[in-house]
Parts: structure tokens; C-alpha cells; sequence
């Protein structure tokens, strides 16, 4: 293999549609110019403290006149730690179809930019909303709930005791690197579910522990109707089931959304993606490139996908990988062989819904 | 960060911006996270302005800082935090579409070390010595890492790889 093979492999696994970048050269600046106007603060600050403290050690080694005797403990003993999460049933499940939290405040502005769920794990983030022909610089606050024994995010990074949500046990998160710009709460709720809260890049210079907690006391879990998408299937694949649900809300104008889902079973896995033909320099990419007809809608179908285009709208329905990597459809050879759910039935009860206001539970 | 340097470096960085776009996503064969880590390499390269800027080689200094984070990114516990999609939506209209997941499962199944040492060495053009100053390591880890990587990529695409769909 040479280099220029190498090359061609790395060219050719960048021929993916990018989403808007949620990067940006404005946000770089204006988090640098915190960081730069902190760390004069801190210089400062420190300068003060170390006078202070010079200042001190001068008075403590003066001679006293008469020793004052030890009355009481201290009062500086370590922080309570929080409370410990009550045993917890180990079939809890999400079921993905659901919303399963409800924040009952969060900052004025902010707007749901994303949900995800699947029986583990499920989250939402919200953002500002970005001027119009702008992309926004991505979720400002994050709620993430994960069943008991999941992996939480940050579970090495130090914690300290953070006052109690709704009489729980609540920490802070302290990544390193992380500033004070950003706060990460966690507790949990009866039965053992945990909760993770990023609060991030909040304007208005606020005191963003403050507004973290405001938000962690107004969170309820449970269910709270369907995570709505803008398609909907008429069936599921035979021997598979729901293994995820997720949209994304983008309000700028070159993709208002993503949303799709997955199905697992049987050794492989079906994977649903459903998106706006993007306005982008995309060459013909995402031209229609038709090969069969599917309910009268123009579509490409091969071994292992089907590509849907409904006008403005396109769906891709792809057969995927085992997640434990153990499938049969794992090997690229091979996928002739694999059980294949029916793509084209999967595709064939297909409905878009591109307006928000239309959109609806994806099964049933 | 006087004025004029904020200037020089919002000119420096919008060339090359898309540029080092892509090159996250190779790292992170992930949009998303590409972006997160795009993100942090921009303002750490704001903060480091002057010393980026009298660098020997800028470029070379900026992809230094981007595989850096990305493997700091990738030791986080959080790099697995709030995987906002199930599977990548990244999944292009394609109709050579199997070969090209085949090529970004090769990809993604690389270690980040063996991964960020391919994305420098052929797609950032950097040397064995630059790509070893940008990873920490020795130039025969670099090397030998390289030699790893494309070992697994043969095996995941079969030999000869060919580019024809």
C-alpha cells in the first residue's frame, strides 16, 4: 500500500456530507478573550493573596501574650459526601420511543436542539437560537440520563459536594481544563437513574452553578409522551427491534434537522436517516439517482440500503454492523448472507414530515 | 491578544479552516466530536497566538495542538458523553456507498494513536519527525505505529485495495 493509496482511503472516507459546522473562528475569539481577561483577574488576585498571606505569617510569628486554649472542634470539617444511590432494579429500561425527562425551567432563549434516546441512555440539549444564516456554537445545556451501571460522562474526574437536588445527593463535575464558564451537576433519582447537567457558554454573565441547579431542581423523569421526528414507519423489520431514536434541530438554513433511528437484531442492525437535501456545494451528490420506485417516490436500492428521495427530503435506510461487532454483516464480504431484514417493505411504509409542526411518533 | 493579532489570526485560521475541518474528522471519523475538537483547537491556538505565529512551521504547530486534543479528547470519559446519535448520520447518498463504509469502518476500528499517526503522516504531509514531536513519541514508535495502521487497513479492505467501486 503505498502513500498514495493511503491518501485515496483518507479521501475517499472524507466523501460524507458535512453537517453545518457547530465549530466557529467568532466563538474561538470570544472564548479566548475570557480566558486572557480571567487570567489577568487571577494574576491580580493572586498577587493580593500572596500579601495577605506574607502579611499573616508576620502576625503568627510575633509572640503571643497568653495562649488561647482549644475550646471547640473545628469547623472546617471535610464536606459531607453525597448521598449514595439506593439499590436499583436491574432491568430498568428506557423505552426509546419515549421522552423521559421534563425540565421544568431552563434560560430564557434557549430551545431544544436535540434529543436522543435508547434503552439506556437518554439526552437532550438546548441552544440559543442562531441569527438567522448563522450556525448556532452547539448545545449550551445537556441533560443526560443513564440507567443504572451505565457509563456516566466524566466518571474519573474529581468531584466536590454540591448542595442537594430535590433532597438527592448532587455533585459537581470538575473536569480538567473545564473553566468557570462551564458547571456539570450530578445527582440521581429514586430508583437509581443518574442524571448528568452541562450548563455551558451562558450569556449574561451569569453564575452559571446557580442557573445549573435552578435547572437540576426543575427536572422530572418518567415519561412523558413520544420523541417526535419528522418520519414515520409503517412497520418494523421481522426479528428486530428499537434499539434507538434521535433528531436534531438546527434552525439555520441549511439543514433544519436530522432525525433517524435503529433497529438491532439477529446479528446485524438497520439504520435510519432521514435529512433535507442540503444547500450546499455539494457537487451532485445529492441529486437523484433513481434505479427503482418505491410508493411512486424515486429511489436507489441496493444489497444494503435504499436511498428515498422525496423531493426536498431524503431518506437513507442502511443495513449495519452488529454493534458487538460479532455479526455476520460485520464483514463487508458477506453481507449476501446476512438474514437481511426487508429494506424495501422497511421503505415502503415510509412517510416524511418535513414541516415541525406535522411531525409524529416514527412507529406505530 | 492585541487587535492586530486578532486580525492576523482570524486570516490565518479562515483559510485553512475547512482544511482542518476535515482533518478532525479524520481523526475522529465523527462530525460532531470533529467540531468539539475543532473547537478547542481554535481557541487554544487564539490563546498560543504569538507562539504559534513564530513557529518554524504554523501549520505544522496547529496540527500538532489538533491531534493533541484529540487524544486528550479520546482518554476523557466525557469524548463518550452524550453521543447525540445512535450511528453517525454522516451516511452519504452514495451508490458506492459499501466500499465506502467498508473504508470508514477500516478507519474507525484503528486505535486513535495508529489513526492520528496516518492522518499526519499522508494526509497532513508531515515527516516522521514532525508526526513524532506531534504525538509525544519516538520516531520509530511513529514508525512502527504507521507500519500497524496500514497493516490493519489491508487486512479490513483486502489487498490489493482498489479505488474503483
Amino acid at each position: 500500500m503505498d502513500p498514495e493509496e493511503v491518501r485515496r482511503i483518507l479521501d475517499r472516507s472524507l466523501e460524507v456530507p458535512a453537517p453545518p459546522s457547530s465549530a466557529s473562528i467568532l466563538t474561538a475569539v470570544a472564548l479566548g478573550r475570557r480566558r486572557v481577561h480571567r487570567r489577568r483577574l487571577a494574576a491580580g488576585a493572586s498577587a493580593g493573596i500572596m500579601v495577605i498571606m506574607i502579611a499573616g505569617l508576620v502576625l503568627a510569628l510575633q509572640p503571643r501574650q497568653s495562649a488561647v486554649p482549644a475550646m471547640r472542634a473545628s469547623t472546617t470539617s471535610a464536606m459531607p459526601p453525597p448521598t449514595s444511590s439506593p439499590p436499583t432494579p436491574a432491568s430498568a429500561r428506557f423505552d426509546p420511543r419515549f421522552i423521559h425527562a421534563h425540565i421544568g425551567w431552563i434560560p430564557p432563549g434557549l430551545q431544544l436542539a436535540s434529543r436522543e434516546a435508547s434503552a439506556l441512555t437518554y439526552a437532550s440539549s438546548y441552544q440559543y437560537k442562531p441569527p438567522s444564516g448563522r450556525h448556532a456554537d452547539g448545545p449550551v445545556v445537556t441533560l443526560r440520563l443513564s440507567q443504572p451501571g451505565q457509563p456516566e460522562p466524566e466518571s474519573d474526574a474529581p468531584t466536590t459536594f454540591a448542595s442537594a437536588v430535590n433532597g438527592r445527593g448532587a455533585v459537581w463535575i470538575q473536569p480538567p481544563g473545564e473553566d468557570a464558564t462551564t458547571a456539570i451537576l450530578r445527582w440521581s433519582f429514586v430508583g437509581g437513574v443518574s442524571a448528568t447537567l452541562t450548563v455551558a457558554g451562558l450569556r449574561g454573565g451569569v453564575d452559571v452553578q446557580q442557573v445549573a441547579h435552578r435547572i437540576a431542581d426543575s427536572v422530572r423523569i418518567g415519561t412523558f409522551g413520544p420523541i417526535t421526528t419528522p418520519f414515520h414507519l409503517a412497520s418494523v423489520p421481522a426479528d428486530m427491534s428499537l434499539s434507538s431514536v434521535w433528531v436534531q434541530i438546527q434552525d439555520d438554513a441549511s439543514r433544519a434537522w436530522e432525525s433517524g433511528l435503529t433497529f438491532a437484531g439477529g446479528g446485524a442492525g438497520v439504520n435510519v436517516h432521514v435529512f433535507p437535501k442540503p444547500d450546499c456545494a455539494c457537487g451532485n451528490k445529492f441529486d437523484t439517482v433513481q434505479n427503482t420506485t418505491i410508493n411512486g417516490t424515486p429511489a436507489w436500492m441496493s444489497d444494503t440500503s435504499v436511498t428515498l428521495y422525496f423531493g426536498r427530503v431524503i431518506a437513507e435506510i442502511t443495513l449495519t454492523p452488529d454493534r458487538d461487532r460479532s455479526g455476520p454483516a460485520n464483514d463487508p464480504t458477506n453481507h449476501a448472507t446476512v438474514a437481511s431484514p426487508n429494506l424495501a417493505d422497511l421503505a415502503a411504509g415510509m412517510t416524511v414530515y418535513p414541516n415541525r409542526a406535522d411531525w409524529r411518533a416514527p412507529l406505530g | 491578544v492585541l487587535a492586530n493579532d486578532e486580525s492576523e489570526y482570524t486570516a490565518y485560521v479562515v483559510g485553512r479552516f475547512d482544511r482542518w475541518r476535515r482533518t478532525a474528522y479524520l481523526l475522529c471519523q465523527d462530525w460532531h466530536r470533529a467540531d468539539d475538537v475543532l473547537q478547542t483547537t481554535l481557541t487554544r491556538l487564539y490563546l498560543h497566538w504569538r507562539r504559534a505565529r513564530a513557529a518554524d512551521n504554523t501549520d505544522a504547530y496547529v496540527h500538532t495542538m489538533l491531534v493533541r486534543v484529540f487524544l486528550a479528547e479520546g482518554r476523557r470519559a466525557w469524548a463518550r458523553r452524550v453521543s447525540l446519535v445512535a450511528e453517525t448520520p454522516d451516511a452519504a447518498v452514495e451508490h458506492d456507498h459499501d466500499l465506502r463504509l467498508t473504508v470508514q469502518q477500516a478507519l474507525r476500528g484503528l486505535p486513535a494513536g495508529q489513526r492520528a499517526a496516518l492522518v499526519l503522516r499522508f494526509y497532513c504531509d508531515m515527516s516522521v519527525e514532525q508526526t513524532a514531536e506531534a504525538l509525544g513519541c519516538a520516531t520509530g514508535t511513529v514508525k512502527s505505529k504507521t507500519a500497524r495502521a496500514l497493516t490493519s487497513l489491508r487486512q479490513a479492505l483486502g489487498v490489493p485495495y482498489t479505488t474503483e467501486a
